[in-house]
């Protein structure tokens, strides 16, 4: 082949591919969220607002599917389309952060000509897909990339484990929902980034969420309950009597949620051999037959709440087999809630501002939280973070100094364990010990901290007078959540 | 908030999260350098003249033990401070300056012939060391230097002393500035008197007299970094305290303390009012006793702590001492172990005296740096069982409370308060692999805290040692904190492949239990011909 059969065949491609992208145009959108972080210091306002830039796909006449990291605390929503430097207002429709997937739908008018995306079904490994990216500039740029693996790793905002596409890419500045395609379809979307990888979500996910969009009522993306770990040592193998089950089958079951499913009925040590039928590996996979070897919690992103899961397990060396109802994930009620920009429960009293302990709070000490926050805050992410929002940790965030606070003003980051000798659980215990009647009539209220062994003692006497200093003194708003007595004015 | 000075970790946390400022130890390697420094500055009322043929360089080879590889010792670094004749054929000096000292010699003034020395005690905790030498005539001639009282605030001191840059005896003059109860750097965690002075204390200072006209008022130890001429020098009471501790040919350290406390909680009026305090009455809110203070049982938390030894104490937690406001602590702290304080107590309304004889350090887990010969640690079967300490943390860098594994930062923080580890004489941590097919699967067990091996706790090394000698089952089931599978290895392929894996990794040692105070500062002058 001569050197012009071989430029003409690149030109070819090359154009081939610029009208395909400027096709997209019409259905890839660009999506500016204006976002307002919570201030975990004055949670009845917001950190200064913030611009994020991101994709959105058109999936039917009037929505757009974007990710939900980009709509998760955001105040308001434009979108553009490419070459057309009108920005319509849009709104949020719809919203599953387990997924990281959300629906904006047009406030009010639209840009003309607009069209909606056709949807592939999943790719499979060494599929060669393009990633449209339209952030900056006036048009698509599509990159060409090959499935190199998919993967069931956690979701970024709320830890949920599903199915994601990796794919290899050596530039950085992607995963803000660039659009995957192939053969004309949208087949995934961009959610992540880690060094020289781009994690997407399948279609298949994609696919359900928009489908459960419309179900009322939303039947969500099921959860296992139980976290598992590989069963490969043959010596762990003998000793939990798995040898029966050869030395590939099975995985170690533990961390069960006792408010899941399987609470009451599976336990630690319990060995999984078999998932809705499907055989478990040693290593908590099975065979997927387009994406190879993934880890069997896969099964679940095609779940609902509702949905029957079987599971086959091996105790004491007798396989038994159970049956139940899956449920749903819902973050917003586990006993630590993912950061999605929600208002933080919290209660000020006589100055002291007490809040639930959260991932959004955690994370709050910045990027390097993991090392700056709080050792006890992090044990308890790390560690402690099973159960529901009944076994929720308030903390003591601050205290805004006043003469009647006096003694406890450096006081903050403290877990309240007690107040009035009721334990505390979450930020209604709060108020509830707080109105407690015979701590109403002997005049104080006492606070237990840990893990110092702190007490503060105050008065209810003149509460009012002393929310009302603090309202004028530290600007906090008459709207904020100030404890109140339950019947009288004290 | 806290303040509690031999279980600190999470005060020290809090402390360090609200003023990031640094004390670093002022002694390095000091650099022969040709520079000459004055022996004497205008004005300064001192007669070096007299003082300066006590007053020794103390030059030292140290080799600290590697955490990494707990058989063997790493690097060996050469460094000098100071130290000065107190009389009894002994020198004083820090801790800190002799701390791993394989070989040490101290050399006179004047002197080209250094003389080989060894540590008579070492106590780290008020990071002070006496040292005697080979040559029993080397002192003839010399005066003991002579100690005084403490400084006022305000007043002129003068720190002499070898520091880097020269040969020569430097003096520096500063006035003190402030004298307090602070933490002292050597271990990390322990808290004493200490004098604050504005002049620079310079590397090789370190262990030298600070002097007021012939009298010695303190030893120069550590300087602030994030300020400008900022030293801190051990007070004489301490000094003293540490002699009188030592005359029965045995170092007890200072009395344990083990008890929490809310400094400022009775400024709060309703608090006062709340526990029944008169108009103008002190005293401090206990927050917690740890089970191995001598407190515990005695004084309970919610109790307010109203006068030590008779000294009422204000609600800061302060009382009159040495014509200074100081934390109640010191006077505590100056005391010896068998001595007692009294402890005057508001509990429920009800005043009472109670007595608390004092004791020292038990054998429970010491955040503090603990300078061993070597650390303690057990291998078995390639898997090397190292008791946790600030030491083995410091593997992970000077950022270590930072950067270490979550898991074990959170012990070393919360180890006082963690039910698990309250009656544990090691912390025992997986610290590593030697690799072999029989620990293949040890993997995510690494870094790990061992908590139970066949179900039974496992309190110190010796004892795990013990139970995998003494282990009659087919496997050996290792259950870690937090981990929740356990770890498990066949006990006849763990006991054979034992030596092997001993021999293969030329490891000379496979367990260090450590003798009862095996300090790491091992010079001597066995040797000498």
């Amino acid at each position: 082949m001569n050197f012009w059969c071989l430029l003409l065949i690149f030109f070819g491609l090359y154009s081939a591919k610029q009208a395909s992208a400027e096709d997209f145009e019409s259905s890839i959108l660009r999506v500016y969220s204006h976002v307002q972080k919570p201030d975990y210091d004055a949670p009845w306002s917001g950190r200064s607002s913030e611009r994020l830039t991101h994709m959105g796909v058109m999936v039917d006449a009037d929505h757009i599917l974007v990710a939900a990291f980009a709509v998760t605390g955001a105040r308001h929503f434009e979108v553009e389309k490419l070459g057309d430097s009108r920005q319509y207002p849009m709104e949020l429709t719809y919203v599953d952060p387990t997924i990281n997937l959300a629906l904006l739908r047009f406030s009010r008018d639209k840009p003309r000509g607009l069209k909606v995306l056709p949807r592939g079904r999943d790719i499979g490994l060494d599929d060669t897909v393009s990633l449209y990216q339209g952030l900056e500039g006036e048009s698509l740029v599509p990159t060409p990339l090959r499935l190199r693996e998919v993967e069931v790793k956690p979701i970024f905002l709320t830890g949920y484990s599903a199915p994601q596409y990796v794919f290899e890419l050596k530039r950085s500045g992607f995963g803000w929902f660039e659009p995957v395609i192939r053969e004309g379809k949208l087949v995934g979307a961009a959610i992540a980034q880690a060094g020289s990888f781009v994690y997407a979500l399948p279609s298949r996910v994609i696919e359900r969420f928009l489908r459960e969009a419309k179900h009322k009522p939303y039947r969500g993306f099921a959860e296992l309950g139980f976290s598992l770990s590989p069963l490969t040592s043959p010596d762990l193998r003998r000793w939990a009597q798995a040898d029966s089950l050869g030395s590939q089958v099975g995985a170690w079951i533990h961390s069960v949620d006792p408010l899941s499913s399987f609470g009451k009925i599976l336990k630690d040590g319990d060995i999984l051999v078999e998932l809705n039928g499907v055989r478990v590996s040693s290593r908590g996979t099975y065979q997927h037959s387009r994406w190879g070897r993934i880890s069997v919690s896969e099964i679940l992103s095609d779940m609902g709440e509702g949905q029957e899961l079987t599971v086959k397990v091996l105790r004491d060396g007798k396989i038994k087999r159970y049956t139940a109802k899956a449920q749903r994930s819902r973050p917003v009620e586990d006993k630590l809630v993912p950061a999605l920009g929600d208002e933080p429960p919290y209660l000020i009293f006589g100055g002291l501002l007490l809040q639930e302990l959260s991932k959004g709070l955690i994370e709050s000490w910045g990027s390097q939280w993991r090392k700056r926050a709080p050792l006890f805050y992090l044990f308890e992410e790390a560690f402690q973070s099973l159960g529901n929002r009944q076994d929720r940790k308030v903390v003591l965030q601050r205290v805004f100094p006043l003469e009647y606070n006096k003694g406890y003003h450096d006081l903050e980051n403290d877990f309240i364990t007690q107040i009035n000798g009721v334990p505390i659980t979450h930020i209604d215990s709060v108020r509830e010990a707080l109105n407690k009647p015979e701590a109403l009539q002997s005049g104080y209220a006492r606070f237990s901290l840990e893990p110092g062994g702190d007490e503060i003692i105050l008065t209810y006497k003149g509460l009012d007078q002393v929310h009302s200093v603090l309202r004028q003194r530290y600007g906090i708003p008459e709207k904020a959540h100030f404890w109140e007595p339950p019947d009288q004015k004290l | 908030m806290h303040s509690d000075l031999n279980e600190n970790s999470l005060e020290w946390s809090r402390f360090a999260r609200r003023s990031y400022f640094c004390v670093f130890l002022i002694f390095i390697s000091a650099m022969l350098a040709s520079s000459r420094q004055p022996l004497q500055a205008a004005g300064i009322d001192v007669d070096l003249k007299a003082m300066r043929k006590a007053i020794f360089k103390v030059r030292v080879n140290s080799q600290s033990p590697d955490y990494r590889q707990p058989w063997a010792l790493k690097q060996m670094v050469s460094s000098s401070g100071t130290g000065f004749y107190i009389g009894e054929r002994s020198i004083l000096t820090n801790a800190h300056v002799v701390a791993q000292g394989k070989f040490i010699s101290v050399l006179k003034d004047g002197d080209d012939q250094p003389v080989s020395a060894r540590v008579k005690y070492i106590a780290h905790d008020c990071d002070l060391a006496l040292l005697e030498v080979l040559d029993p005539n080397y002192f003839n001639g010399v005066s003991p230097l002579e100690f005084g009282d403490l400084p006022e605030v305000r007043e002129t001191v003068n720190t002499i002393g070898y520091p880097s840059g020269g040969e020569q005896l430097s003096i520096t003059q500063g006035v003190v500035s402030r004298i307090s109860y602070r933490r002292y750097v050597h271990t990390g965690t322990d808290s004493h008197l200490l004098i604050q002075v504005d002049s620079a204390i310079n590397p090789g200072n370190s262990g030298g007299p600070v002097t007021q006209g012939s009298d010695v008022v303190g030893v120069a130890f550590q300087t602030q970094t994030a300020a400008e001429n900022t030293g801190y020098i051990i007070p004489t009471p301490v000094v003293q305290r540490f002699l009188q501790d030592i005359k029965d040919g045995h170092y007890d350290g200072h009395p344990v303390q083990g008890i929490w406390l809310m400094d400022e909680a009775l400024e709060n009026s309703a608090g006062r009012a709340y526990h029944g305090l008169r108009p103008g009455e002190g005293g401090v809110k206990v927050s917690k006793v740890s089970s191995y203070s001598p407190m515990f049982n005695l004084i309970k938390p919610g109790d307010i702590l109203l006068a030590i030894d008779g000294q009422l104490i204000g609600v800061d937690g302060k009382i009159k001492l040495f014509n200074e406001r100081l934390s109640f602590r010191a006077l505590y702290d100056l005391k010896q172990v068998g001595d007692s304080v009294t402890f005057h107590v508001l509990r429920e309304g009800n005043r009472t005296a109670i007595e608390v004889p004092l004791k020292s350090q038990s054998d429970f887990y010491e955040p503090g740096e603990t300078f061993e010969i070597r650390p303690r640690f057990l291998v078995f079967a390639g898997h090397v069982f190292t008791a946790l300490s600030r030491s083995y943390l410091k593997v992970w860098g000077g950022n270590w409370s930072t950067d270490a594994p979550l898991i074990l930062r959170y012990i070393q923080g919360f180890s006082t308060q963690l039910a698990e580890f309250r009656s544990k004489r090691d912390i025992i941590v997986l610290s590593d692999r030697l690799p072999h097919a029989v620990n293949a699967y040890a993997g995510p067990y690494l870094e790990e805290v061992l908590m139970q091996v066949n179900g039974r706790d496992v309190g110190s090394l010796e004892d795990l040692s013990q139970q995998f000698a003494d282990a009659k089952t087919e496997f050996l089931n290792l259950q870690f904190w937090q981990k929740k599978v356990p770890y498990i290895i066949s006990t006849k392929a763990a006991r054979a492949a034992d030596p092997l894996i001993l021999e293969q990794y030329k490891i000379p040692i496979n367990h260090w239990f450590g003798q009862q105070g095996a300090d790491g500062a091992t010079a001597d002058w066995e040797d000498a011909p």
